[in-house]
């Protein structure tokens, strides 16, 4: 394979950003400013750290659909008891991230006590935990929350650091760390790899498992809380295409639905993509509808990008093992 | 009985890395008898009937069908020919009706014309003279019943040779009755019969002639009422022995591991014990239930009723770490599904089953992992250029020493070895048994499972039979023989039968 090539498919995701910030940044005015930048980062802070939640999930060889009305469930509760309770805003936050870590326990439990694979899983909580998020809240939006709530989506450290992207990059940091530095990470990427040669190593992949799903809601009820701040209200459609673009972010980030590889910087880099095409296409004046197209077309080709990837690599594969045959007489 | 040879196998020859499938086979099938191929695990039968449907593509030698001659078959022309197999797992549709499957892949008009389905699955039924409802769904046919289904879809797509892979194995007396009266309706409408089996009872009641197979070759071929069971066994495991095997030296009195009463996953009341230092076989067929004993013993499975213990003492296995908590190891049969994370590194795999162990509250001591990895890829002599290099880069036999440096890393006192040379070089294999010799040497135990004949009978301290679930029996080292192993299983086989 020639250098070059090497170099695309390694950083394939960098050049398509930098790509892209450039076309920008020449057809737009606007585009490349401070203001702009930031306000990039602080609309995608909540879709970074869901995001991560997903692609532990995934690795594992899992999928959560149900992310747009977990963080939808979770943004009503935390609202109601912000606008009536008057509990502390800390044991509210608490309270929220519970709340996340049992929703996500209910998609892992169904998933090994059922034996289905958790696309079907999670697609059932879905329309479940959608219908107790609009029965909870009476289909209404809860506002009116107390400043050191709003603070987390809404206020910026020293007047140019969003907390919201404080909060970001430290949810990275803790999914980097738990995949890349710990056991339990090697055994999310080990069941995802092969669940059957995990269990038979002495993984308790059952455990793994569910445990994949508690953590991922945990980021997913975070990412609620910052997107509920921001917007100020809390909604049972909070974030109804968060399951399209989190999954999107993942597939665009080399995550397969097999499961067993892919990295988290990958998946911001590809939240970013996803974050820059759409704040571009605003500043032309697009509609939501054509970005929908735009979006929808990016991650066809991804998913092409992938396969190539894919094929190529059992190519050469095969290539080496004929060698090694040959050389074996 | 009309002499006219409608098949001939000619110097047949397919080579896989490391093993000869089959070797110079020469093999005459007359027209309209039954032909029985026999042979151990792994003596060539299934590459030679893969060759006759098309699925395998002989390296050398001819086949030559009604006197014309193939260089090799292929799917679709073996079926033009009229060449059936039914294969042991059977090739059905579980959610279509009889008639469909029996029809699967015929085109009639472009819509689904159940009226000639029906009649075409009725004619078929009536030659073989059995009685079945054409709608009924496949998916709710019994085994046996199932099978049916394959034969008349063969007699429906008009078959000159049928071949039957084992098809009783999965049968009961009366359903095996069944099956041999349409094998004798097929018989007088001229349907020529390759019949493959390890019961030598039935061998002997329906076959014309039988051709022993071993290690790839064709030994011979004898009418079978020239013959009787101890020379086809004979004949059968009648081999040179050729591999050498490590001198050993640890004896102990001590037992490592004792099961008793063991039920489960088919196997019904299995006792055995194996001494610290030593070296304890399990033999018996393919589906004897070895596999499953194995996985019982180290937890991956669950044991209904029974008793393990480890050093005296009994143990509790609910999962597989459990299994290796209380000190068993599991070199699993198939080792690219169920021994190694392809995708991942030798780093990884090695210390997959112990990176806990190598961890400090949960993080993972990266120098710890990369010693044990460096440790086990010079110990076991892996050939890699780094321990980061991916297993699925790795030749069969280095990816074996994956698994097994995985399982030593875990320090266990007991490892159970699946097939542990299954599909590697020759090389390797002596590097194995080395590798057995020192842990046994060290005073662990080992429990092997293998279907190399050879190889069990030279590693084996003592031998255990299986058979259908079942001890049949217990060869002690100066008692060990093939002729031994496989009278015993024949015997039990019969026994079960009553």
């Amino acid at each position: 394979m020639g250098a070059a090539k090497k170099i695309i498919n390694k950083f394939y995701l960098p050049i398509v950003l930098v790509l892209a910030i450039i076309f920008f940044s020449i057809v737009t005015d606007s585009f490349l400013s401070v203001h702009n930048l930031t306000n990039i980062f602080v609309q995608n802070a909540y879709v970074v750290i869901a995001t991560m939640g997903i692609a532990m999930v995934m690795i594992a060889g899992g999928v959560d659909m149900s992310v747009s009305y977990e963080m939808g469930l979770v943004s009503v509760v935390a609202g109601k008891l912000l606008q009536y309770s008057g509990f502390p805003v800390a044991v509210i936050i608490i309270i929220s991230i519970l709340l996340g870590a049992l929703l996500g326990f209910i998609n892992g439990v169904i998933t090994i006590k059922l034996k289905v694979h958790p696309f079907v899983a999670t697609l059932a909580t879905m329309t479940i935990y959608q219908g107790i998020s609009f029965v909870y809240s009476g289909s209404m939006t809860f506002y009116g929350f107390p400043a050191a709530f709003k603070a987390i989506g809404q206020k910026y450290l020293f007047g140019w650091l969003p907390i919201s992207v404080i909060l970001m990059v430290v949810m990275f940091l803790i999914a980097y760390i738990m995949l890349k530095k710990t056991y339990f990470g090697r055994y999310i990427y080990a069941i995802g790899g092969n669940e059957e040669a995990a269990r038979l190593a002495g993984i308790n992949t059952r455990f793994v498992r569910v445990g994949s799903f508690v953590i991922a809601s945990v980021f997913i009820a975070v990412a609620s809380l910052v997107l509920t701040s921001r917007a100020g209200t809390g909604s049972p459609s909070l974030a109804t295409d968060a399951v399209f673009t989190c999954i999107s972010a993942c597939v665009l980030g080399g995550i397969s639905f097999t499961g067993g590889s892919g990295n988290v910087a990958n998946m911001f880099l590809s939240v970013m993509i996803l974050g820059v095409l759409s704040n571009g296409m605003q500043l032309l004046g697009l509609s939501t509808y054509s970005q929908y197209i735009m979006k929808g077309v990016v991650l066809v080709i991804a998913i092409a990008f992938d396969n190539y990837q894919k094929y190529s690599h059992i190519k050469e594969l095969a290539n080496q093992t004929r060698e090694t045959e040959k050389a074996a007489g | 009985m009309d002499q006219k040879v409608i098949l001939s196998l000619q110097g047949l020859t397919k080579r896989y890395p490391g093993v000869i499938a089959n070797n110079n086979i020469n093999l005459d099938i007359y027209k309209g008898e039954i032909h029985t191929l026999v042979g151990e695990n792994g003596a060539g039968k299934s590459t030679l009937i893969k060759s006759l449907s098309g699925a395998v593509i002989p390296d050398e030698g001819k086949i030559i069908w009604e006197g014309l001659e193939y260089q090799h078959m292929n799917p679709k022309l073996s079926r033009e020919l009229g060449i059936e197999i039914v294969y042991q797992e059977l090739c059905l549709v579980d959610s279509l009706t009889v008639a469909e499957n029996i029809c699967l892949g015929e085109k009639k008009g472009s819509l689904v014309d159940y009226k000639y389905y029906n009649t075409v699955a009725k004619a078929a039924f009536h030659r073989i003279g059995i009685k079945m409802n054409p709608m009924k769904m496949v998916g709710d046919l019994t085994t046996a019943q199932q099978q049916l289904v394959e034969i008349a879809k063969a007699i429906s797509k008009g078959v000159k040779l049928l071949v039957l892979d084992e098809p009783t194995a999965p049968l009961t007396n009366e359903e095996i009755e069944g099956l041999f009266r349409v094998m004798t309706t097929l018989k007088e409408e001229g349907v020529t019969m390759i019949y493959i089996s390890h019961r030598m009872d039935e061998i002997f009641r329906v076959s014309d002639r039988i051709t022993v197979l071993r290690d790839g070759e064709s030994i011979k071929t004898i009418n079978t009422a020239d013959t009787n069971r101890s020379e086809l066994i004979n004949l059968m495991v009648g081999r040179q022995l050729t591999e050498s095997f490590p001198e050993r030296t640890y004896h102990s009195n001590e037992k490592m591991l004792e099961v008793e009463h063991a039920y489960g996953m088919g196997d019904s009341d299995i006792s055995l014990y194996i001494k610290k230092g030593e070296i304890v076989g399990l033999g018996g067929l393919l589906g004897a239930g070895r596999t499953e004993l194995a996985r019982m013993i180290y937890g991956a499975d669950p044991m209904q009723k029974g008793t393990v213990k480890i050093n005296g003492k009994e143990v509790y296995l609910k999962n597989t770490s459990n299994g290796i908590a209380a000190g068993i190891g599991l070199i699993p049969e198939d080792r690219k599904r169920q021994g190694v994370l392809l995708n991942f590194g030798i780093d990884w795999n090695t210390t997959i089953s112990c990176v806990k162990k190598l961890s400090h509250i949960g993080f993972m001591n990266f120098d710890k992992i990369a010693d044990v990895a460096k440790k086990y890829v010079n110990k076991l002599n892996i050939a890699a250029p780094n321990i980061s290099v991916k297993v699925e880069s790795l030749s069969g036999g280095n990816q074996q020493k994956v698994v097994l440096a995985k399982t030593l890393a875990t320090e266990s006192n007991l490892l159970i070895f699946d097939e542990p040379t299954r599909g590697i070089d020759v090389g390797a294999k002596q590097e194995i048994y080395h590798i057995m010799a020192d842990i046994a040497n060290e005073g662990k135990s080992i429990l092997l499972i293998s279907s190399d004949m050879e190889e069990l009978l030279g590693m084996s301290d003592r031998i255990y039979i299986l058979a259908e679930g079942r001890m049949a029996g217990c060869l002690e080292k100066g008692e060990i023989s093939q002729v031994r192993i496989m009278e015993m299983i024949s015997n039990a086989m019969e026994e079960e039968k009553r």
